[in-house]
């Protein structure tokens, strides 16, 4: 791609946008996770856990949106805050991880990708809000960090953050113990994620989980779907014809240029269609024939039917030999298909 | 007044069986005053792929100049049509460039898979979140009105005279309880085969 200008933010529009703000025409706001997301550590490696909704305002924007990311194959990374900024920043670490495991030939570490999340988090001194629940498994063991927007980091053995953070981690500090078997760690994220959805109106739709393993990853989208949507009894559809128009306009999609790359399968297919057209080519001919013979008796006394006739034959008994020859092509081409 | 609702214009776009479609209404307006009943916010950018910008009128037309440039090189250089997820991820990266002073437009992108022909509706903040969902989205000042609408209208495979009907009700009827949109829509229908193009009737108050 041409680049319009140098790489980084860009700041052309922010004047014109300050003096909109001033005159009192305000920007929409960008949309939220609004989020309750988990992490916790058991025996054997890390458990995340987040919600689905995604709000703008009190308006719920997306119904079943995915707020935990790929980091790398061993690390995963919920978010959030700002949807864009939680996207952006773990794709943009993720894509960073896995030239350091291509340039160093290694699994890369938990503690890298925190340092990594960190610094670039510390640069925009929060002003990316991005909030995260960071967990993996490398050669040192499992790990869980939990990322401020601003770009502090604790270490912990299990964390929450988004709005309903406080009504999971008060699961959370009442169930959480060390060495729990898997599916405990599974049951009890999943009660701290369920708490956030059904106290916390930021929170809501489906419970994901992903389980983090030295011997593989388990990503549960979703594990549970905590709230169904009703049926709805009645057909509220409309009846065809219902929407009074101005005009239509059908624009067929115009197909500028096809190519067919035959396949054993596909030629069969075709020299039947051609074998089908020299039948009506032959039928063809043994109508014109017949014809002249009917119609043209007087005009071709000179030609005796009995030459027609030897003549019609030559032409059928050719296409035959055609057809036949066709035949036998084919199913040499079919054998090599 | 949000700057959003400053020159109006409401889009809504849903998935149907074998068809996606986008729909628009035609008013342009300065707040109160109306001064176009033939804006135009929905750009074709493919044979199956609509793109719908909702927002400042401004910025909808520099945004789809800059959707089409790197649309443009991306088909040169790559010697392949676009698919509705590249641009969708596209125009995301564009936006998020301006993370801290961004353009007023929520894009929408409606097509069917070039490879595949599965129905993609999908659409994404002002500062590029993106979102895929399977049934439909809205942007624009009647957008809380579309969401009602098509919470209550949708359902999943739609026939594409079906999903007209019902794309084409929900704005007509979101339209009638918002100031800034209105005067006139128009609703595209995206087939495999063809592209229906529908102007329909609304109030001009």
């Amino acid at each position: 791609m041409v680049p319009e200008h140098t790489p980084g933010f860009s700041f052309d529009n922010c004047k014109r946008n300050a003096f909109l703000s001033a005159k009192g025409y305000k920007g929409p706001t960008a949309r939220k996770t609004g989020t309750t997301i988990v992490g916790a550590i058991f025996a054997d490696g890390v458990v995340l856990g987040a919600d689905t909704r995604a709000t703008d305002d009190t308006i719920v924007a997306e119904k079943n949106c995915q707020k935990i990311h790929y980091m790398a194959k061993n690390i995963y990374c919920c978010g959030a805050g700002t949807a864009a900024d939680t996207q952006v920043t773990t794709d943009l670490i993720a894509s960073q991880l896995e030239l350091l495991k291509l340039n160093t030939g290694r699994i890369p570490r938990v503690i890298t990708a925190n340092r990594l999340l960190r610094q670039m988090l510390f640069r925009y001194q929060g002003h990316v809000s991005a909030a995260l629940v960071l967990g993996g498994v490398d050669e040192t063991g499992s790990h869980l960090f939990c990322i401020y927007p601003h770009g502090s980091s604790d270490t912990v053995p299990f964390c929450t953050m988004g709005s309903g953070s406080l009504a999971a981690m008060s699961v959370f500090e009442s169930g959480w113990k060390p060495n729990m078997t898997e599916e405990e760690c599974k049951k009890l994220v999943r009660d701290a994620i369920a708490a956030g959805v059904f106290n916390d109106l930021g929170s809501g739709s489906n419970i994901d989980l992903c389980v983090i393993k030295k011997n593989g990853v388990d990503y549960l989208r979703p594990y549970e779907i905590a709230n169904v949507k009703g049926k709805k009894d009645g057909d509220y559809k409309f009846k065809r014809g219902t929407t009074a128009l101005l005009s239509t306009l059908k624009v067929p999609i115009v197909v500028e240029s096809e190519q067919v790359i035959q396949t054993g399968e596909m030629l069969w297919r075709l020299t039947d269609e051609l074998q089908i057209q020299y039948v009506h080519l032959g039928f063809l001919y043994y109508n014109y024939w017949i014809n002249t013979l009917w119609w043209g008796k007087k005009e071709l006394t000179f030609l005796s039917s009995k030459e027609i006739m030897l003549f019609y034959h030559k032409i059928l008994i050719d296409f035959f030999i055609f057809g036949l020859k066709t035949r036998v092509l084919d199913s040499q081409y079919l054998k090599v298909g | 007044m949000s700057i959003m609702t400053y020159n109006g214009g409401s889009i809504v776009a849903m998935t149907g069986k074998n068809c996606v479609a986008i729909a628009c209404d035609k008013r342009f307006g300065i707040q109160g005053t109306a001064l176009a009943d033939n804006f135009q916010r929905i750009f074709q950018v493919g044979p199956h792929m609509f793109v719908g910008l909702p927002g400042l009128g401004t910025d909808t037309q520099t945004v789809y100049q800059k959707i089409r440039f790197r649309q443009n090189l991306y088909e040169l250089k790559e010697n392949r049509k676009m698919s509705p997820k590249v641009l969708l991820s596209m125009i995301s990266n564009m936006l998020y460039e301006r993370r801290f002073g961004p353009y007023f437009v929520e894009p929408m992108v409606v097509g069917l898979d070039p490879e595949t022909a599965q129905p993609i509706v999908g659409n994404m903040d002002l500062i590029g979140c993106v979102n895929i969902p399977s049934d439909f989205v809205v942007g624009g000042p009647s957008s809380d009105q579309l969401y009602g609408m098509c919470e209550t209208l949708w359902e999943p495979n739609l026939e594409p005279d079906d999903l007209f009907e019902t794309i084409a009700q929900a704005l007509v009827n979101a339209c009638e309880r918002n100031a800034v949109s209105g005067w006139g829509a128009v609703v595209h229908i995206i087939e495999q085969d063809k592209v229906t193009v529908r102007h329909v009737k609304t109030r001009m108050d």
